[in-house]
């Protein structure tokens, strides 16, 4: 195996419970993104904008569409002689078959694997995260340092910083103290969960940390910690540009409707920085006679005859004359039919909206706030002709024709 | 299973001159068509869900872009260690010369039908739009136990090539007759044929020998009654594509529903060279109807009966009606524009006005027009 100088560690294992329905039958890193993507595409293109050729994708639950979406790399540019992209799901060994305990034991576990290449670095990554990165520039920086370790921060507003592992650092960057989801935060700098590690200090540390009985197996809780202690080399690197958590059906929507913020710099386009996607194979959209769109995006394979606004359309959605979509996001596949109404909601993918349905409602139409939220329909339902979804109700079951949930 | 026993040959070049505007610096292959193709995907995709795995595509001229199109031919599975896609330029052997006509080019490649192993060669032309069975074509041709089949398309001839061929059948299917001139009604040639590998090289090789004048010649008037020559008749969509007005109505045809399913038929699709834009955006104020829309659009006017390709933008106010809008072309805002093809990054003026009340207007690339 030829040397390489990085080797990048995507941890993509875990369920994303909050995002519920939608991430019944696949894992979060593998959950649909504004129209063609998928989350994972992101920390990929960025590795492969990155010139990170070499990425080991950490899986464990529901693997299957993740692995065939990954498949030999190519969307990203990462079928590579060398290296390319892994996936690495739990395996038996001689000493018994594990499940990955927690982030830095689903390291430990492949260390074998980025052995082979004897890299300089490793770069620990998470598939939750919508942004655009160049790694290059931080792992310079963590070399310029000198560091044992280097950890990308964002600035987070002040009355948010208590839902964020916070990094307190002195003005030169060294890190002095973490702060998991203080109450009364000292600084604004959030971990983005990116880790740039000298590689044979990983090694030591996730050694260690593996022969330690009362640890959780946690990089923030357990391995950065104990290299503090130990008084490694640890410093910040400030990213300053748009990310975004999309763990809850909020931030999902959220981060989804951003793309059509004009004051949000998130240009996906980008000749100088793409995000690749698995798409191929269909043809371009087709706004109809009665189609009314504004503010929206939308992709290959979709027909729109109804009205559109504040929406996104993925792949091969159909939305016929007179139905009416605001503030939603409509996965691949699914099909609103005529005269449906679909506001503040998610579909998920390949479901079908019957005649009539409503699904959503707007938050003025709620007079208690707090009893509003996104409305998601799970993928492959199908809600009955005339059927009403209340604000904020998730659907994991075929809802009847006329009823009201 | 898919074991095919067919080599596929393109032509990329051929019937340029019919769009020599628009094939200046490319190749009729290479010709953008239906918001994200080129032409020579129809070929392509058609040959690789037909089962073929192994296709040469021979060039002459401007083929760079095609090049760089196909690339090693990933987004037609035609990346294969066995068979897979060849680029066959002229000059490709020793005594090889820029050819004159598909006799010329044949014979240039032969080394590479020699070595072939397959037992049938599909031959086809990249003008031609439609979503063709090759797998029906093939069981025909065995069915038929025929020599050669050539496929078919039943209506008014198109009139751009002027030795465009349609056929009289016997019977049971076999041609009988071939003729040259301007016919309604009838079965025309869609430039795509069924031949045994080794009868193509030695009708080639006999034509050559005997300073032969073309391949048609050497086939169907030479052959007629020598060969058994089947049609098959393509019982979908097609467009020939022999001029601008042809090349403008193909586009526009595929705003019909019935247009789109069948040239992209969900069983047997259309490939093609993935850009990786992000889908098209909407602004505020856009309007768009009846219109076909590539990713990467940034849409804030208003878009009628057209066909946008990707990475076009159309300004606020501005209004763009029946028509083709190449990669990149930018509109401005309160710019009116209509019965225009604007080829690849075309840029009209903020409140420029531009098109033809008939007709339509081809706008070279790169072309600013207005300050």
């Amino acid at each position: 195996m030829k040397k390489t100088e990085c080797v990048a560690m995507l941890l993509a294992g875990g369920q994303g419970s909050r995002l519920g329905v939608l991430t019944q039958k696949i894992a979060k890193p593998a959950v649909p993104y504004g129209g063609k993507y998928r989350i994972i595409d992101f920390p990929l293109s960025n590795c492969a904008n990155s010139g990170i050729t070499t990425v080991g994708i950490l899986t464990q639950y529901q693997p299957l569409e993740l692995s065939d979406y990954v498949a030999s790399g190519k969307f990203w540019d990462l079928d590579r002689r060398n290296g390319g992209v892994h996936v690495l799901p739990p395996y038996q060994q001689i000493s018994g078959a594990n499940w990955y305990r927690g982030t830095a034991n689903a390291i430990y576990q492949n260390l074998n694997f980025i052995e082979r290449y004897d890299p300089e670095h490793v770069l620990i990554l998470s598939g939750d995260h919508i942004y655009k990165m160049d790694y290059a520039k931080m792992i310079a920086q963590h070399k310029e340092n000198n560091a044992d370790c280097t950890i990308s921060v964002i600035d987070v507003p002040l009355e948010e910083a208590s839902r964020f592992g916070i990094i307190n650092c002195n003005p030169d960057g060294t890190i002095y103290e973490f702060e998991e989801k203080p109450k009364q935060p000292k600084s604004t700098l959030a971990s983005m969960g990116i880790y740039v590690f000298n590689w044979d200090k990983l090694k030591k540390y996730l050694t260690e940390d593996e022969a330690n009985e009362t640890s959780s197996n946690d990089f923030g809780k357990d391995v950065l910690p104990a290299m503090l202690n130990d008084g490694c080399k640890m410093m910040v690197y400030r990213f300053n540009d748009y990310w975004k958590d999309v763990g809850t059906i909020e931030s999902l929507w959220d981060a989804n409707l951003d793309l059509l913020n004009p004051k949000i710099d998130l240009n996906l386009s980008d000749p100088n920085w793409k995000i690749y996607s698995g798409t191929q194979g269909l043809p371009p959209q087709y706004m109809g006679e009665s189609a009314d769109v504004e503010n929206s995006l939308v992709t290959v394979g979709c027909d729109v005859n109804g009205k559109l606004d504040y929406s996104v359309l993925f792949e091969n959605v159909t939305v016929e004359e007179g139905a009416v979509v605001e503030y939603s996001l409509i996965m691949p596949g699914s099909v609103i039919k005529k005269g449906a109404v679909v506001r503040y909601a998610i579909v998920a993918e390949n479901a079908v909206v019957e005649e009539g349905a409503v699904i959503g409602q707007s938050p003025e139409e709620i007079s208690n706030i707090d009893n509003w939220g996104i409305a998601v329909v799970g993928d492959g339902l199908t809600i009955g002709k005339g059927a009403v979804i209340t604000a904020g109700k998730m659907i994991t079951e075929d809802v009847k024709e006329g009823e009201t949930v | 299973m898919i074991i095919s026993n067919t080599l596929g040959i393109v032509f990329a070049n051929a019937h340029d001159a019919l769009l020599k505007d628009m094939t200046k610096t490319s190749s009729m292959g290479a010709v953008n068509y239906g918001g994200r193709y080129r032409l020579i995907d129809f070929a392509l995709s058609n040959l690789s869900n037909g089962g073929v795995s192994k296709v040469g595509v021979i060039t002459k001229s401007n083929y760079y872009s095609l090049m760089a199109h196909i690339g090693n031919g990933k987004p037609w599975d035609l990346d294969r260690k066995k068979g897979g896609i060849n680029i066959l330029p002229p000059y490709i052997s020793p005594e090889a010369q820029v050819y004159k006509g598909r006799l010329e080019a044949i014979h240039g490649i032969l080394e590479y039908l020699e070595e072939s192993k397959e037992e049938n060669v599909v031959i086809c032309d990249s003008d031609v739009v439609a979503n063709i069975n090759i797998r029906n074509l093939l069981a025909y041709h065995k069915e038929k136990n025929a020599d050669i089949t050539v496929v078919t398309a039943y209506g008014k001839k198109p009139n751009g090539q002027k030795d465009m061929m349609h056929y009289d059948f016997g019977e049971d299917g076999r041609i009988i007759s071939v003729d040259f001139s301007p016919a309604e009604d009838c079965e025309y040639s869609l430039d795509t044929m069924v031949i045994g590998r080794e009868l193509l090289i030695d009708i080639v090789k006999a034509e050559f020998a005997t300073q032969g004048v073309s391949l048609s010649h050497g086939i169907f008037e030479k052959g007629l009654n020598k060969y058994r020559i089947y049609g098959y008749k393509h019982q979908g969509y097609s467009a020939v594509i022999d001029s601008i007005e042809s090349y403008f109505n193909a586009n526009l045809d595929l705003l019909s529903k019935e247009v789109r399913n069948d040239v992209f038929n969900k069983n047997n699709p259309i490939y093609t060279n993935s850009r990786d834009d992000m889908p098209a955006k909407y602004g505020l104020k856009s309007k768009v109807k009846n219109a076909i829309i590539a990713d990467g659009c940034i849409i804030e006017g208003t878009v009628k009966n057209s066909v946008l390709f990707r990475g076009v933008k159309v300004g606020a106010g501005a209004v763009v009606e029946n028509c083709v809008l190449m990669h990149g072309a930018e509109i401005g805002a309160g710019a009116k524009v209509s019965n225009v093809i604007a080829d690849n990054f075309v840029k009209i003026s903020d409140n420029k006005e531009v098109g033809a009340q008939t007709g339509v207007v081809y706008i070279e690339k790169n072309t600013l027009i207005g300050g």
